[in-house]
């Protein structure tokens, strides 16, 4: 009896995985049919990570000094995104990935940072 | 007992099979055209503003100007760039935004070879909508400049020598908004303490609340010090704040207050607070500690946070619980990159000042609350959920550009309802066909071959953009964009292959694993159809086992047969096929490829070489390279005069210059369909170019940037593609299903030829 179960049990399981597989890359939006894992659906909103500082020329003095400041801070933002399916919006397991988003500097300055 | 276990076998595989119907089986319509399209006529009251041409009256765009629209809760009075002179042979040096009470400054120092000819400039903008600037020479520059709380003054850092040059003085000065000096605030606090230059080089921030209390912030060497001044140069006290601090906020009651930054272990990232200092004791107040991920906000009033972010400008409580969105920015045709500053007066009225992209664009925008209705007209554009990112600069452009109009971009959509409206002559003006299919909804659009005449860029877009949006010969939609869809073999002696040459390849190469790269949902998968389908044809007119025009089948032949145990030998297994790798090992005879930017040719020449054999896809008559579009844009073919009319400005604006300038930034954009901005994709490309493509690792450009050879590359291909076709839905179910019972093993390979040498017979011989 329990042999019968099992080997019942293995049967339904190998049927059920053959019939998945046999059927994945079937798209029913696409217009050749399958499915096209190529457009990137972006996970939640952006994150930030500090970056670095910058220096660069503030300016001269009374005496025509060149003054340098460092406190344009970086911030790099980002955002997670995981291939789908253009047709169909279906999502593709295991393809989280990153993009970085943009890049801000907390002020707009020269590279004349080298002293 | 084994009757009971022969029923729940027989029942759990009949439920297996109802319940897949869904999963993976390709549903069988094919009558999707035959509901006749429900006409509900021209509805509105409203009188159409079109002009004779279908574009938008001008007259309507110039009713409206400088009136902004009343779609939310917020209107502006004022949106305008802030920004200072650029004068030639200058390099900008340091530099600040702030805001007044009703204006918008820019500070800025602007700096040259010859030191004598540096000069500031504090350029301005008013809420009333007056621009202006002041200059100051090397003599008499202001140094650095902070807000006067609650007021449009500001105050300027200075400082002079003392008699004897051993020693400076520092202050402030207040000026108004005539840039009249009103008073100094002494800093003794600095005089003396520091060498003058380690002063100038720190990083100061100043302000003055509406008592006259300076408040100085100090950073040097990694420490900031916090420090509350009288007007006469005493200090009051010493804040040390809960966290570090950011920046000064001047507030909506003339206080100053300060955003603070701290690690927060609940979410495992930074949280900002906005803090204010005791005056008599220093101790920080918390104003408002927001579990929001923002870094920038501040009090609209004493129980409300105000803050903005890329989507719009919001109220909410203290706390960042239920927030009220009071000014979408897309509503507006605004792009706010990044928020600059923000701040609000006593009488409610919001001011900001944002970045609109990302390249220090700054511009002012002071909101009030929406009194008047402003009417407008607006359609619904629908959108696919991925391909929102895309259209949402179009439709800011758009609705900057034509502020009387306006277009909602949705994309929330169940895609059998959309049908099902768009059938009886309702819903969004304006669809991506993603979402409905497009040739096979034919009778729901609007046809735009005068429209696209009379819009006259043909020269400017690429050969073959106007042939994607045609159903039998006739425009219906136009696409933005498009990719390069072809192969890649390892083997650099074929220059071309029909089907024939395509298939005898695969059985002169024994050590080949599969014909091509493959990955599915998790991993591998079964792409025997999709060989068959996509490899052995390219539209009914050019099909390795039938002939369209004709009407004749060729699947009762030894070829298909023979193509038949390709498929099961190569082209379906658990584990993905990969890129790259394989096939240069001659384990994989070739790989499919999809080229959306420029950036990816470098990947493909750093992966496959430089001389990357590029043969393209097989058909009856040698190797094609295909072009294939996204998704047409088309009108629903039931919209008013008024509704096409704008419909029509907005493909305009899609297939403009500046629109698809914007476009391209967007990840799910293709390549740009106007030859000079997919120019300006290429030129765009650098060392610090990301590329991200399925089956291959993140990659950046790096050294491995050769401009020249990929445009080379990229143009080529273009001028050698053609549109791809695929076959008719119809005809393409039949297929799909034959095949997939095939191979399934529910019926056998005499079977599945008999069922389609009769089903595309009979297809065949109806459609001819």
């Amino acid at each position: 009896m329990k042999k019968s179960i099992l080997t019942i049990c293995i049967i339904f399981s190998v049927f059920m995985i053959n019939s998945t597989s046999a059927f994945a890359a079937v798209c029913n939006n696409a217009p050749d049919g399958v499915h096209h894992f190529d457009g990137h659906r972006r996970e939640g909103g952006e994150f930030s990570r500090e970056g670095e500082t910058h220096t660069y020329l503030y300016g001269y003095d009374a005496q025509h000094k060149p003054i340098y400041r460092s406190d344009c801070k970086i911030t790099y933002y980002s955002q997670y995104c995981n291939y789908v399916c253009e047709y169909c919006g279906t999502m593709q397991g295991g393809t989280r990935h990153t993009h970085t988003t943009r890049t801000v500097h907390s002020k707009d300055h020269n590279n004349l940072g080298v002293r | 007992m084994k009757k009971k276990i022969s029923y729940i076998l027989l029942a759990s595989i009949l439920v297996f099979q109802l319940g897949a119907c869904g999963v993976g089986d390709r549903e069988i319509t094919g009558t999707s055209n035959t509901e006749e399209i429900q006409d509900t006529g021209a509805a509105d009251s409203r009188e159409a503003s079109a002009d004779s041409e279908g574009m938008p009256d001008a007259s309507a765009v110039l009713d409206l100007e400088g009136k902004d629209n009343s779609l939310n809760a917020y209107s502006a009075v004022v949106n305008t760039p802030l920004q200072t002179e650029n004068p030639a042979g200058s390099i900008q040096g340091g530099n600040r935004l702030f805001l007044g009470a009703s204006r918008g400054y820019y500070f800025m120092k602007h700096l040259y070879e010859k030191v004598d000819e540096c000069w500031d400039e504090l350029s301005y903008v008013t809420a009333e909508g007056e621009m202006g600037s002041y200059s100051f020479d090397l003599e008499h520059q202001l140094w650095d400049v902070g807000q006067v709380a609650g007021t449009n003054h500001y105050v300027a850092f200075a400082y002079e020598v003392q008699e004897d040059e051993a020693d400076y003085r520092f202050y402030l000065t207040e000026r108004d908004e005539n840039n009249e000096v009103l008073r100094e605030f002494p800093l003794d606090c600095l005089n003396g303490s520091s060498s003058y230059k380690e002063i100038l080089m720190s990083s100061l921030n100043f302000a003055v609340d509406h008592s006259g209390v300076v408040h100085l912030i100090r950073e040097t060497g990694g420490n900031k010090q916090y420090q509350l001044i009288s007007p006469d140069g005493d200090i009051l006290t010493e804040c040390v704040p809960d966290g570090n601090i950011v920046e000064l906020v001047a507030l909506y009651d003339g206080r100053v207050a300060f955003l603070a930054t701290k690690w927060s272990d609940e979410i495992q990232g930074v949280r900002a607070t906005l803090q204010c200092a005791d005056a008599e004791t220093g101790q920080p107040v918390v104003l408002a500690a927001p579990a929001l991920d923002i870094n920038y906000f501040t009090l609209l009033d004493e129980k409300t946070l105000l803050y903005a972010d890329q989507e719009g400008v919001y109220r909410s409580e203290l706390s960042g619980k239920n927030p009220e969105l009071l000014y979408r920015w897309i509503d507006h045709g605004i792009t706010a990159q990044t928020i600059r500053a923000i701040q609000a007066d006593e009488k409610g009225g919001i001011s900001l000042i944002y970045d609109d992209s990302s390249a220090f664009n700054y511009n002012y925008i002071h909101l009030k609350p929406t009194t008047e209705n402003v009417e407008i007209c607006e359609i619904t554009l629908a959108v696919s959920p991925h391909r929102m990112s895309v259209y949402q600069p179009l439709v800011v452009a758009f609705n900057k550009q034509y502020p009387s109009f306006h277009i909602e971009l949705k994309s929330d959509y169940d895609q059998a309802a959309l049908l099902t409206e768009l059938i009886a002559g309702k819903g969004p003006a304006l669809i991506d066909t993603s979402l409905t299919g497009f040739e096979e909804q034919e009778k729901l659009w609007e046809p735009l071959d005068s429209v696209m005449e009379q819009m006259g860029i043909t020269e400017e877009l690429q050969p073959s953009t106007l042939e994607m949006g045609k159903i039998n010969g006739i425009q219906y939609g136009m696409v933005t964009d498009f990719r390069l869809k072809t192969l890649v073999t390892g083997n650099p002696d074929l220059k071309d292959w029909d089907y024939d040459g395509f298939l005898q390849c695969i059985e002169d190469s024994p050590a080949l694993e599969a014909v091509f790269n493959f990955y599915g949902f998790y991993g591998g998968g079964d792409f025997r159809p999709h060989f068959i389908m996509n490899f052995l044809s390219h539209g009914i007119d050019d099909a390795y086992f039938f002939d369209g025009k004709a009407g004749r089948t060729k699947f009762d032949t030894g070829e298909f047969r023979r193509v038949l145990e390709m498929a099961n030998k190569y082209c379906e297994g658990e584990e993905q096929i990969g890129p790259g790798r394989t096939l240069l090992e001659e384990k994989v005879l070739c790989n499919e490829l999809q080229i959306s930017k420029p950036e990816d040719l470098a990947l493909y020449r750093v992966c496959y070489g430089e001389n990357a054999n590029y043969i393209g896809y097989p058909t009856k008559d040698g190797s094609v390279h295909f072009m294939d579009g996204s998704s047409p844009l088309a009108i629903r073919r039931t919209v008013t005069e008024e509704e096409k009319a704008v419909a029509v400005a907005f493909i305009n604006v899609c297939l403009s210059y500046e629109g698809q300038s914007q476009a391209v930034k967007d990840l799910n954009f293709g390549l740009s369909v106007r030859r000079d901005v997919l120019e300006e994709q290429i030129a765009a490309m650098n060392a610090d170019t990301e590329v991200f493509l399925p089956g291959f690792d993140p990659f950046t450009i790096g050294n491995d940037l050769n401009i020249e050879l990929d445009r080379k590359t990229l143009l080529d291909i273009i001028e050698k593609a053609r549109p791809v076709q695929y076959l008719p839905k119809e005809l393409m179910d039949i297929m799909y299903e034959e095949l997939g019972q095939y191979f399934s093993g529910t019926i056998s390979e005499d079977k599945l030829i008999d069922n389609l040498e009769s089903r595309v017979g009979l297809y065949l011989g109806e459609r001819n």
